[in-house]
């Protein structure tokens, strides 16, 4: 349940009584609650999910996406969204990672799960900005989801849930010392059981996934561990609407499979071969009309991380390499319906990156510490090539109670997705960098003050500002794809901007009442290549406030509460009427120049852990029972108008969010 | 800090945009002009009345360079708003570039749309709706002219009713290849005034007149994206706002277009 940071201590078992002499007990059963969730100086944050394993969290699925949506800055501006915007980034800036592999579109329909499931692996890392070398070429945070680093002491590990929206399992088996397999799968069967309250208006929506992890580790001696992982999610969304006889749908895949060789010596290595990738088809049907309008971004590539030994004065040294190749196929689309053949136009990018380089730390003093970072990149898109590097520079300063990190620097990001949608539907597709679309980049850094104060508790604030250059958006209908002409790089437009901000945020990391209570404020201003007007991104964040808590009533029962009110998604409005064919049409008006009214929401959890059982405890059990927006308020996720046809008036539309009143209750059984 | 990012966030409330003139005009081959006249209004949030946007007493000329006549307004209920100007003064001729002026108050506007030849229309093929006797679908065939590129609109309306040949929904079309046989669906036009309920199919036992318009690119791009916006505002509006519609109205918004009209009509059995 959110970023709920328990760190109290307690005993439960057998209660030793005070002896008139001394005896011996045959067991004591120590259970230890302690944080699982790290901030460090620089806002970073490392989740440590082996400690979640008590929790169940919404729906029986601690999903950590939707935790660090809870962090001031981070949001995915709408329930019906799919991404993660960080300080004002795009959703395509934020990356995120299976033991450094990329995924590339982890998000699903509504919000309450990514694909990431949260068992099969020991813990998370969040970058807000990051500064090593070894992070991808993006823009924004990076979200690194690790597995276990090497077989564990018992022989047989598990933990399955059953709950309304989905049930999974993960299991770990250790068939020996130096060999573990590990695996998880999850399916849900969110239509079967809440098809009719994702009724919007006069529409329909559906939404089912599943997901498959699998991880082997072989560790031959104990400098050395070989992992093997595969992964694979599969989604699909509909949508309908009754007043046409149209549909639409979404389908969308990730796949990956790596394998990794780390090394433990006198020098640190990691060595990375792997393909990961991501495919998506929008597909139509408007009476007679079918399109289908698939793309596919497909990566192989190699990567080595080297950790040199301390130099005197040198904390660390760090250098590496990564070499990617990329098939990417935009959208294109096939179709038919039209009375006549359509000829596909489908075009193929090949493109290839490469990437060197180093990292180096100061540890000054025992207050002071500074690091140094540059990537040097080179990339090919066809003809098209260009060289780049991104330096960035690091402090982190400690004094007293109180705690200083500022970092800053030039990032490059050659990948650009863009799409149909404002809100980061899975339809929107990727390509890469070329002449009439260069890379994008950012320039800027932020700083963080934080102050341990008493009671547990820590406050800090966070400012930030980075000039972002050559923003990709788009600006085609989604029946321009029916055009013999189509073709999608045609409708891509560049903006410049700046995103800024700041956040204050108080947080207790200990104590039956845990908890965190931030509010940020930021913008995200975009102007065209050769305008000077300013418009807001799509991602600007406004007002941002989040109240996270969660109290322990006794070792078996726990109850939690997340309270959101944010600025609402940023949109493009109407600004005129008119009829032409007994149709009403818009006139929009500036880009992302109005505010959909305030998004606010209030979830409710609890969780009852039933007592252990089994040969020594280790059958552990719960139940979670979540409301997902408790109050039943209908954010708005999208505004229009039409004409009344029994009065023949224009009327304003509101479309609702996803859900309403969202109960579950999920049992969790764990051993 | 927080302050000063609130201040720069913040951008002054922009004055709303000043009502324009709305043109929606046709002079087919052999018939007569017809124009309708209204004005763009400025939405609110509680919604309001279309007979706003009414232009009753504007003024429309249209001119083919020898003849110039002053429409005439008049109710029609046909359409939305209710209200057309027309004249019997001057009729479409292939070859002649027409025209078209308005103006009402302080507003006015200007298009001019040039007439091409019309093109025959081949055939038109009625199928079966697999599990329905009453519906039936069309596809409407003729052969690419040799002066192409040539773009077409698709209209419809049925027989003795009072309906305009109004732009069958996805009915435009644009022909690369000259001699090469070219279809085009033939689905109903979509009216959201007239029902709450779309059917795009045609139905046994109506007879419908169907004509094959060419027009110029401007008035096929317009059309075009028009079938676009109506679609895509159906609702699936997270999809995002699409661009603004074309035209070809001079300060204005709308579409004024001369139509070589190659006309069929169709019982559907």
């Amino acid at each position: 349940m959110g970023l709920m940071l328990l760190c109290n201590v307690e005993a439960y078992g057998q209660q030793p009584s005070v002896p008139d002499t001394v005896s011996s007990l045959e067991e004591v059963v120590v259970s230890t609650r302690r944080s699982p969730v790290g901030f460090s100086d620089d806002g970073n944050v490392d989740i440590n999910l082996s400690r979640l394993s008590g929790l169940g969290g919404m729906f029986g699925e601690t999903d950590v996406v939707n935790m660090l949506k809870k962090l001031p800055g981070v949001t995915s501006l709408s329930d019906m969204g799919s991404g993660l915007s960080v300080d004002g980034a795009d959703f395509s800036q934020t990356s995120f990672e299976i033991d450094g592999v990329p995924v590339y579109f982890p998000y699903r329909l509504g919000g309450v799960f990514s694909a990431f499931n949260t068992w099969h692996f020991q813990r998370v890392s969040f970058e807000r900005s990051p500064f090593s070398g070894a992070s991808p070429a993006r823009l924004g945070s990076r979200v690194g989801f690790h597995t276990y680093e090497k077989p564990a002491a018992e022989t047989f590990t598990g933990r399955g849930s059953v709950g309304l929206l989905s049930s999974s399992l993960a299991l770990r088996v250790f068939p020996s010392e130096k060999i573990s397999l590990s695996g998880a799968a999850r399916i849900s069967y969110i239509n079967q059981i809440y098809g009719k309250m994702l009724k919007v208006n006069d529409s329909r929506i559906a939404t089912d996934f599943c997901d498959l992890n699998l991880t082997l580790i072989w560790r031959p001696d104990p400098g050395n561990t070989v992992t093997a992982n595969g992964f694979m999610s599969r989604d699909v969304a509909e949508y309908g609407s009754s007043s046409y006889n149209g549909d639409l749908d979404i389908r969308w895949f990730n796949r990956q499979v790596s394998l990794a060789w780390r090394h433990t010596g006198r020098v640190d290595m990691s060595h990375r071969i792997y393909f990961t990738d991501f495919r998506n088809a929008l597909r139509v049907g408007l009476m007679d009309v079918r399109m289908r309008a698939p793309s596919a971004l497909e990566n192989a590539g190699v990567s080595s991380e080297f950790v040199f030994p301390a130099i005197k004065g040198m904390a660390d040294l760090v250098a590496g390499y990564s070499f990617n190749y990329y098939m990417l196929t935009p959208l294109w689309c096939e179709s038919s319906g039209f009375g006549q053949d359509m000829e596909p136009v489908r075009n193929v990018q090949d493109c290839y990156d490469g990437k060197i380089f180093g990292d180096a730390g100061f540890q000054v003093d025992e207050n002071l510490r500074l690091g140094f970072s540059v990537s040097g990149y080179i990339w090919k898109n066809g003809s098209y090539h260009r060289v780049d590097a991104s330096p960035r520079l690091s402090l982190k300063l400690r004094f007293g109670s109180w705690s200083l990190a500022a970092s800053g620097g030039v990032n490059h990001q050659y990948l650009h997705r863009i799409g149909f949608s404002e809100i980061g539907l899975a339809s929107d597709f990727w390509f890469g960098a070329s002449e009439s679309s260069g890379p994008q980049l950012s320039a800027g850094g932020g700083v963080e003050l934080s102050h341990r104060l008493p009671f547990g508790l820590t406050a800090a604030v966070s400012v930030y500002c980075r000039k972002v250059c050559g923003q990709p958006e788009y600006d085609g209908m989604i029946f321009d794809l029916i055009d013999r002409e189509y073709d999608s790089m045609a409708h891509v437009l560049e903006s410049d901007g700046y995103n800024a901000g700041a956040a204050i945020s108080i947080r207790r990391e200990s104590g039956r009442l845990t908890g965190m209570a931030s509010y940020g404020y930021g913008v995200a201003r975009r102007k065209y290549s050769g305008s000077d007007s300013w418009h807001y991104g799509a991602t600007d964040p406004g007002h941002s406030l989040t109240i996270s808590a969660e109290y322990a009533i006794d070792p078996r029962w726990t109850i939690g509460a997340d309270f959101m009110l944010n600025s609402g998604r940023r949109y493009t409005p109407v600004e005129q009427l008119y009829m032409i064919g007994g149709n009403i049409i818009s006139v929009y008006g500036g880009r992302n120049s109005a505010q959909l009214p305030p998004y606010h929401r209030l979830d409710l959890s609890a969780v009852f852990k039933i007592p252990p059982c089994g040969r020594n405890g280790r059958i552990r059990q719960s139940l979670s029972l979540g409301l997902l927006n408790a109050y039943g308020h209908r954010n708005v996720d999208a505004r229009y108008f039409f004409i009344d046809s029994e009065t023949g008036e224009y009327r304003q539309r509101d479309q609702s969010s996803l859900f309403r009143f969202l109960p579950s209750v999920s049992y969790i059984l764990s051993f | 800090m927080l302050l000063l990012l609130v201040a720069a966030g913040c951008v002054g409330n922009p004055e709303p945009p000043e009502s324009r003139l709305v043109v929606e005009g046709v002079i087919p081959t052999g018939g007569y002009p017809v124009v309708t006249l209204s004005r763009s209004i400025t939405p609110s949030g509680g919604g309001g009345a279309l007979e706003d946007a009414l232009v009753r007493w504007g003024k429309v000329t249209i001119s083919d360079g020898d003849t110039t006549v002053i429409l005439t307004g008049g109710p029609d209920s046909s359409q939305l708003p209710p209200y057309s100007y027309y004249s019997y003064g001057i009729r479409g001729e292939a070859g002649r570039t027409y025209v078209m002026e308005a103006e009402y108050g302080e507003n006015r506007v200007r298009s001019i749309s040039r007439m091409m030849s019309p093109t025959p229309v081949d055939s038109i093929n009625v199928s079966r709706i697999e599990g329905n006797d009453t519906l039936r679908r069309a596809v409407l065939w003729f052969t690419a002219p040799d002066d192409c590129p040539a773009y077409y609109v698709v209209r419809l309306r049925k027989s003795r009713s009072k309906m305009h040949l109004m732009p069958c929904l996805f009915g435009t079309v644009a022909a690369t290849q000259p001699g090469v046989a070219a279809s085009v669906p033939v689905f109903m036009p979509k009216m959201k005034f007239a029902e709450d309920h779309y059917d795009s199919d045609l139905h046994v036992g109506d007879t419908l007149e169907i004509a094959l318009s060419r027009v110029e690119r401007d008035v096929y791009d317009f059309w075009r994206a028009y079938s676009n916006v109506v679609v895509s505002s159906s609702g699936a509006d997270f999809l995002g706002a699409p661009p603004n519609l074309p035209g070809n109205i001079t300060g204005g918004y709308g579409i004024w277009g001369a139509e070589a009209h190659s006309l069929r009509t169709l019982i559907v059995r």
